[in-house]
């Protein structure tokens, strides 16, 4: 049992920094991009990204503004996914499996991600 | 209720008015992706293999293109998501495929937006602008005018600029060229049309201005003197030209057919060029020796 827990946290953080990289990924960012923005070195970024380093709370709630996503979302705490009961998910059934994906990441990134004008303003903080 | 056409025409006035509420300058070319970001809205590009683009309602409403086709295609893309955005109160989400943006559709929730998207990328100061600076006054002129400010959508507005018939032009709805006679349409509202005899040649080539047409070549005599030897691959709705080149293989006339087809659908063609290939026999080597 006394072991358990560690094993929990290491997952939870590998899990963490994949969602990490996703979301900066699907933002089209750089990592030299996000190290610019937290004022930290790139291999910084890069060790987040591969859970070798854990990240802080001020660092992931400026992570989250940066790549639009709601901090409960980065930890894990909140799926995003569109509802199968949407009009949304029920469209997309006649697609691909790539367009469903894409139009679905999109939504869950829409849900999300407030206005566009806020983003810019943020990244010029 | 109001008519169909009613409605198509409510569909362009509103895009006009989206111009003049965004502050866009109707005489250059429409920036539709900064219009787009400039309304509050999100723009994304990503690849889609069946759709050109979305629009979702989610949060603060996006838009979503595919990035596998051309610039032409994409800006028309973003307009006619911006139609839905824009006449369906940014309410309902759109997963539009070719048919939905491009091709004949019987969904008028897609018409109007094909409307919308037409008059939003070809104002009429945009295009009254460019034909004063380059003197145009033909049909060809102002269909090259719509390839020429990316949008290849051009059949509605130069429709509406020459008073042309709905038969006379391609339209985006597809529903053109189906059984006017081309002696009927005005001759400023004909397409291009090239008879040309080419003597005493063994090769000929045509360019064709291309925007989002695939052109099928076939020779409606003696199929065996003909022989197609290239057809360059083009992206639709592209800026370009596609070359064809012919080899006649035997002398005499011959009368070459080359039809212009939509490549959306299987609509009757858009339009035809008739070439006549007159070839003459070269006399034998040894004869020209003798001369």
């Amino acid at each position: 049992m006394s072991t358990d827990a560690p094993e929990s946290d290491a997952s939870e953080e590998m899990a963490l920094a994949q969602r990490l990289r996703g979301a900066r990924e699907y933002v089209g960012l750089l990592q030299e991009d996000v190290a610019a923005a937290l004022d930290i070195p790139r291999a910084s970024v890069s060790a987040i990204e591969s859970g070798k380093r854990r990240v802080a709370s001020l660092e992931l709630r400026r992570l989250g503004r940066l790549y639009r996503r709601p901090v409960a979302w980065l930890l894990g705490e909140e799926g995003g996914e569109v509802d199968m009961d949407t009009p949304l998910y029920r469209a997309t059934a006649a697609l691909s499996d790539q367009d469903k994906e894409q139009v679905l990441r999109f939504a869950e990134f829409l849900a999300g991600a407030g206005r566009p004008g806020a983003a810019r303003a943020e990244r010029t903080e | 209720m109001a008519s169909g056409h009613t409605r198509r025409l409510t569909a362009a006035s509103s895009a006009s008015r989206l111009l003049i509420e965004a502050g866009v300058d109707q005489t250059r070319q429409v920036d539709v992706f900064g219009l787009v970001e400039s309304l509050g809205l999100w723009l994304a590009f990503f690849p889609l293999d069946g759709l050109l683009g979305a629009y979702l309602p989610e949060g603060a409403g996006g838009i979503l293109i595919t990035t596998e086709r051309s610039t032409p295609i994409q800006r028309y893309t973003a307009a006619h998501e911006l139609g839905h955005w824009r006449l369906d109160g940014g309410h309902d989400a759109a997963l539009d495929t070719e048919s939905d943006v491009l091709g004949r559709t019987d969904i008028e929730r897609e018409t109007l937006a094909q409307v919308f998207a037409g008059a939003l990328l070809m104002p009429p100061p945009l295009v009254h602008s460019i034909l004063s600076r380059r003197n145009a006054t033909s049909l060809g002129q102002s269909i090259w005018l719509g390839t020429a400010n990316g949008s290849s959508m051009s059949g509605p507005m130069t429709r509406s600029l020459f008073r042309c018939p709905k038969t006379a032009v391609p339209a985006t709805d597809g529903r053109s060229q189906t059984s006017v006679r081309v002696q009927d349409v005005p001759r400023h509202c004909r397409l291009p049309r090239s008879p040309t005899t080419y003597p005493q040649t063994r090769r000929t080539r045509r360019w064709l201005n291309q925007s989002r047409r695939l052109a099928r070549l076939g020779a409606s005599e003696s199929r065996d003197a003909v022989q197609h030897v290239r057809n360059e691959k083009i992206v639709a709705g592209a800026m370009g030209r596609r070359v064809f080149g012919i080899q006649l293989r035997e002398p005499g006339k011959t009368q070459l057919r080359l039809v212009l087809r939509n490549e959306y659908g299987d609509a009757d063609p858009v339009d035809e060029y008739r070439i006549t290939a007159a070839v003459e026999a070269r006399p034998p080597e040894s004869s020209r020796t003798r001369r």
